[in-house]
């Protein structure tokens, strides 16, 4: 490993994370709190404020503007097409993106500090991958078995369970002697994918024609406009998700250095790996099971949160489920707009593709070339 | 202030005043550790007392990166027990014997973004909790670890901007910051300066003086023999000699263990480490 060897005791280049005013040449005098570490309670308080903050606007804004402009007195009564649109398309679509993108980024930001690889991603790793087989599954079975009592929860179901032999199996088939290997990670996560990509392509063989279709359109990373018990299921499983990685955030932090390096810290490794995975996967696949494959945001929106904000999960996890949900529906509606003259709404999981696969692809790079 | 963590609480009220009733901190005794079919450690028996300083020699490869690690409690031994103040390390939890026994690694933490003082910080996580920010006291005993250290001035630069010196006194650091009563350390003297090995080797001195027992790993022999009063000579994975560095380290054992061209290597001689 070859270790950057700069000028000895001079300020080198301004360190990425650190906001302006903490960097620099430091007197031997000056404020602790500026001096000694990145996160404090007052620092969480901030963030988690102004992430609220971030995602209250977002919410606003893409409620506000739309395809057709809102009578609002008319809307907000409660009565007429105006309030049929708000109530049962505009803000359901909102809040599903907003669930749907706190979950992804939520997982992504503590798949990154649990393999200490910035390259982590549901999507990447095959975690979206296996839950999309499971839901696809569920789908199969409500079909063709016609099981009764609603379709989601069952898809739910099978796709935490597919999620979490997702993320075990790239844990397993990506760490060599107990310890993570990232590239053996990113790997495995990418061979799962293609897995999984052909496993629901052969599924869907087995459908009607127009059901296999929604199964494309699901599979492109699509946000529909959902049912209210939809919204609640989704909403149980990402709250519940993302609330556990918070929980195991101080741990996940010490685990990013290593995992000989944790258990000396004192933290129980083995647990707290097999607990993030199988909040990870819960998170993902209630996000997975009502909006399909949205890829890289979980890479995108950590990655820009921590040039801002430094590395600890402490405050990155939070700040990536409150972001990634201002990241998405910002997202979604951005693209409803700019495809209002063709009258078509492209899959949210194309945009962010295109958002976050160069940046990935830019990661991938300085990763090579810090290993090399 | 420091609060009781969240990663497990205190099972016992024992520990505090340490074991009163054994006067050995440390008992090891008779503990094996293999790797595969290969034997990395060989029935090894010694015993530790609070304010001890010894060194643990040997050539690479003899397994003391893994009995450090075998005690620190990140490996377990295929056979033997160690007993840490009074109780087996086996029936401790991780978080309880992180309070008190902390390693110097040889390596550099995996995320080299985080800044100095964030590393240090870290080493208060076992008595602290791992979401807390260490409050105000934990905050100035980080400080004072880093001034301890001499990088201070460094608290607010990243780790991949620190020269192999700075990192390793920054790990040095983290290590002393939670006051353990075992401080185990790997080499943690390579990449140091000859100024920087005496400040390290009187901050040792002073560790001891406040009652912990400190074992380092060290290949060079010549700074064992000048400033440590008891060394144990680890060859192959078996103890070949324990007591007084000059007893250790009579020129036939040496020559053994290191071969002849090694012997003479004193100084600041820096060794590839590539040990297991």
């Amino acid at each position: 490993m070859s270790r950057g060897s700069g000028p000895e005791l001079r300020a080198g280049p301004p360190p990425l994370g650190a906001p302006p005013g903490e960097q620099g040449p430091v007197s031997a005098r000056s404020p602790l709190p500026a001096l000694l570490g990145r996160f404090s309670r007052g620092r969480l308080a901030l963030v988690v404020g102004l992430g609220l903050t971030a995602l209250v606007l977002a919410i606003a804004a893409a409620t506000v503007f739309g395809g057709v402009p809102l009578a609002w007195r008319q809307a907000l009564s409660g009565a007429g097409p105006d309030a049929a649109i708000l109530w049962d398309l505009r803000l359901p679509r909102v809040l599903l993106a907003a669930l749907v993108g706190a979950g992804l980024c939520g997982a992504g930001a503590a798949l990154q500090g649990l393999l200490a690889n910035p390259l982590a991603d549901p999507f990447v790793l095959g975690v979206s991958g296996g839950a999309a087989v499971g839901v696809t599954a569920a789908v199969l079975a409500v079909d063709l078995l016609g099981f009764r009592g609603g379709s989601l929860p069952p898809q739910i179901a099978f796709g935490f369970a597919g999620a979490l032999l997702a993320a075990f199996a790239v844990r397993s088939l990506g760490s060599r002697g107990g310890r993570l290997v990232g590239a053996a990670a990113l790997l495995a996560g990418a061979v799962l994918n293609a897995a999984a990509g052909a496993l629901v392509l052969l599924a869907q063989l087995a459908l009607s024609p127009d059901r296999a279709q929604q199964i494309l359109w699901w599979l492109a990373g699509s946000l529909g406009y959902p049912a209210p018990a939809t919204l609640a299921l989704a909403a149980a499983g990402v709250l519940a998700g993302g609330a556990g990685l918070v929980l195991l955030a101080g741990r996940i932090r010490l685990l990013s250095l290593g995992e000989d390096e944790a258990a000396q810290l004192g933290v129980d490794v083995k647990g707290t790996v097999r607990w993030t995975l199988a909040a990870c996967a819960l998170a993902v696949a209630s996000a997975v099971a009502v909006s399909g494959l949205i890829g890289f945001v979980g890479l995108l929106v950590p990655h820009l949160l921590r040039l801002r904000i430094g590395p600890d999960q402490r405050l990155l996890v939070p700040a990536s489920i409150l972001g990634g949900a201002a990241f998405l529906v910002l997202a979604d509606a951005a693209g409803r707009l700019a495809f209002l003259p063709l009258g078509v709404e492209p899959p949210v999981g194309a945009l962010t593709a295109l958002l976050g696969g160069p940046l990935f692809l830019v990661l991938l790079r300085r990763g090579l070339r810090e290993e090399t | 202030m420091i609060a009781p963590g969240e990663a497990g609480a205190p099972s016992s009220g024992l520990s505090p005043a340490g074991g009163e009733g054994s006067p050995d901190l440390l008992e090891v005794s008779g503990v094996s550790f293999r790797h595969g079919d290969r034997t990395v450690l060989a029935e090894l028996s010694f015993r530790l007392c609070a304010g001890e300083r010894v060194g643990l020699l040997g050539p690479n490869g003899a397994g003391k990166t893994t009995l450090l690690r075998l005690l620190a409690g990140l490996r377990e031994p295929a056979a033997g027990r160690v007993v840490f103040g009074g109780r087996p390390l086996s029936g401790r939890s991780v978080a309880e014997r992180a309070r008190e026994i902390a390693l110097v690694p040889q390596e550099a933490p995996l995320d080299r973004s985080i800044t100095a003082a964030e590393l240090v910080l870290t080493g208060l996580a076992p008595i602290a909790g791992s979401w807390s920010d260490g409050g105000a006291r934990g905050r100035e005993r980080a400080r004072e670890a880093l001034a301890e250290v001499g990088i201070l001035p460094l608290a607010g630069r990243q780790l991949h901007t620190l020269s192999g010196g700075e990192l390793r006194r920054a790990l040095i650091a983290r290590a002393l910051v939670r006051g353990p009563k075992l401080l185990l350390m790997d080499e943690p003297l390579a990449g140091l300066d000859l100024g920087a090995q005496g400040k390290l080797l009187s901050i040792a001195r002073d560790a001891a003086r406040r009652g912990a027992a400190v074992l380092f790993a060290l290949h060079d022999v010549n700074l064992a023999l000048r400033e440590l009063p008891r060394a144990i000579l680890l060859v192959s994975g078996r103890i070949v000699a324990d007591g007084s560095p000059a007893e250790v380290l009579d020129l036939a054992r040496v020559e053994q263990a290191f071969g002849p061209a090694r012997a003479d290597a004193g100084g600041s001689a820096f060794f590839p480490r590539v040990e297991g």
